[in-house]
């Protein structure tokens, strides 16, 4: 028996390694191709070389890039878009999700479930009477002393934040959450003269550590990776993430050297906020069950 | 303090929702000087006199049938075999999960890259079939097109669909130790009778179990799960409330999950079991 045990072990962890290896090698594949000039990864391509940093390994490929595009731009602005995105996120929705919660609100139920239905509308239907919609919308602009206001809000930064702030799954989860604190809690506060502000600020949210957690990166990953919304509403070059900007490599004569070093360049720091924050990543997603 | 939110969803989800439906009857263009006008049901009849959005609606279709039974099966099938704690469980867990943090933008072009009929995927089958095999121009054949973009499809989405399996293998395994059904309903699902007769495999919660993880006291009768919803309990929470349409996808799951784990067939799962009380690394 312990031979068929061990037998076993052996076989599960062999199909372990043979699905770590499908899962992986693409990636490899990016991360090792970056460093190599273009002859070199369609010479190595049929052989595991093509997986190995060896022979003529340069960081070339990765100067170019920042001569190609400014990527250190579109780092900077998407780092800026997601970071708003998922800090307002947090709070408006834990603060919708609170009053939910804990407060007496006429017609709660109905608040509620009209929330939860949006989340069966894809963002892709949205796309197009959005892009209309907030082109309407009016846009202030301080210039000097003086308030400008001029109509349409494409071509901004708040264009790519705004309208994904509120988001139903958010206040889902923290609404989820707040019920399982005991209302004795703000009960207690309450009698010690603490209004509802301070209840959310000083007692709910303190102890919400895991669902800020989990709103948090399932506000980043989408912010991070979005590219319909921000191709159809920003042309500023200036203004625009790091998704787009895999197409200035299409233009022209393509490198995929280059390529390969810009895609790692935009890949590499999820992985490693996903690494560093590996529990709390899979424990989002295990909560979520919806597809970010 | 609903209104941040509430203002926000009804400007930029109900809004732009209505406003498609109303806009599907007019003959509008995002940029046209010309006025809008009411058109009735001209573009659905245009729609449906059009062979593309038939044929748009059959691949859709195949996508759809081929990528969920073999998605789930996949993945379920990793979720498995990283179940049980061992040596290196983290390195697999974060090995299989990699795919899914990766931006579909970066997917589509590495396995565009990599499909070309001079890319890896021909390269890589010739070299281990020792030239016996020539690989097709996946993208540009209409043959293996759909099956490359389900492949890829798959490959990415997979790590997502193993950690909801994880979170249902693992939350029976802790009914299992805590027992009884939670929630109202019926019970989630069956506890597997086999581990139940074997207590060594399931300590029973003993006095000095009775950590909970929230910083406020246990009310009575309360779990000491209780507090947390946001790990990997949300479908007890799910149970009744106001999210069916969104949690049926799970509860089937969850269902299917069920019968696969009663009694007969659960040594899918290996012969060890994980400690019921921790929670995923």
């Amino acid at each position: 028996v312990k031979n068929v045990l061990r037998l076993n072990s052996i076989g599960a962890m062999a199909v372990r390694i043979l699905f770590a290896a499908v899962a992986a090698f693409p990636i490899v594949f990016m991360l090792v191709s970056s460093l190599k000039p273009d002859q070199q990864i369609f010479g190595d391509m049929s052989s595991v070389a093509a997986f190995l940093p060896i022979g003529n390994i340069s960081l070339d490929n990765y100067t170019a890039v920042f001569d190609r595009v400014p990527a250190a731009r579109f780092l900077i602005n998407s780092v800026g878009v997601s970071a708003v995105t998922v800090v307002l996120g947090i709070f408006v929705n834990s603060l919708c999700a609170f009053a939910l919660s804990r407060m007496q609100v006429r017609g709660k139920r109905v608040v509620f479930t009209a929330i939860l239905a949006t989340l069966i509308v894809p963002f892709q239907t949205l796309a197009l009477p959005l892009v209309w919609w907030v082109n309407q919308l009016p846009y202030f602009e301080l210039n000097g002393f003086s308030l400008e206001i001029s109509k349409g809000w494409l071509d901004t930064y708040q264009v790519q934040i705004i309208p994904f702030i509120a988001n139903a799954f958010s206040i889902y989860l923290y609404h989820q959450y707040f019920e399982s604190i005991p209302k004795e809690l703000d009960e207690a506060a309450r009698i010690d003269g603490a209004g509802w502000f301070k209840i959310y600020r000083q007692v709910v949210m303190p102890l919400a550590g895991p669902a800020t957690a989990t709103v948090a990166i399932l506000t980043f990953l989408p912010a991070w990776n979005s590219y319909l919304w921000p191709l159809m509403v920003v042309q500023s070059e200036e203004l625009r993430p790091v998704m787009i900007g895999i197409q200035y490599f299409f233009q022209l004569n393509v490198s995929w050297g280059e390529v390969m070093a810009y895609a790692s360049l935009i890949t590499v720091p999820v992985v490693v906020l996903f690494i560093a924050f590996q529990r709390s990543f899979i424990n989002s997603i295990a909560s979520s069950g919806v597809k970010g | 303090m609903i209104a941040p939110a509430a203002v926000l969803l009804l400007a930029f989800v109900f809004l732009p929702a209505i406003l498609g439906f109303g806009l599907a009857f007019t003959n509008a263009r995002l940029i046209s000087p010309r006025p809008v006008e009411f058109v009735g049901m001209d573009n659905f009849a245009r729609l449906f006199t059009d062979p593309t959005f038939w044929r748009a609606l059959l691949n859709v279709s195949y996508f759809a049938v081929v990528v969920v039974p073999v998605q789930s099966g996949l993945a379920l099938a990793m979720a498995l075999l990283i179940n049980k704690k061992f040596r290196g469980v983290n390195f697999f867990r974060t090995v299989y999960f990699l795919p899914v943090v990766t931006s579909m933008v970066v997917v589509s072009l590495l396995w565009l890259f990599m499909y070309r009929k001079d890319g890896l995927i021909n390269e890589l089958l010739s070299t281990f079939s020792f030239g016996l095999i020539q690989g097709a121009d996946w993208l540009n054949d209409p043959a293996t097109a759909m099956p490359a973009i389900i492949a890829l499809s798959i490959w990415q989405a997979a790590g997502f669909h193993m950690i909801i399996w994880l979170a249902g293998l693992q939350s029976i395994f802790r009914r299992a130790v805590r027992g009884g059904p939670a929630g109202r309903g019926q019970p989630l699902a069956p506890v597997p009778v086999r581990d139940l007769a074997r207590p060594q495999a399931h300590p029973q919660p003993g006095p000095g179990d009775n950590h909970h993880p929230g910083p406020w006291p246990l009310r009575p009768g309360q779990r000491h799960d209780a507090g947390r919803p946001a790990r990997l309990h949300h479908h007890h929470h799910l149970r009744g409330g106001p999210l069916r349409l969104q949690a049926a996808g799970d509860l089937l799951r969850f269902r299917h999950l069920a019968r696969i784990l009663r009694p007969g067939t659960a040594d899918l799962r290996g012969p060890a079991l994980p400690d019921p009380r921790e929670g995923l690394t």
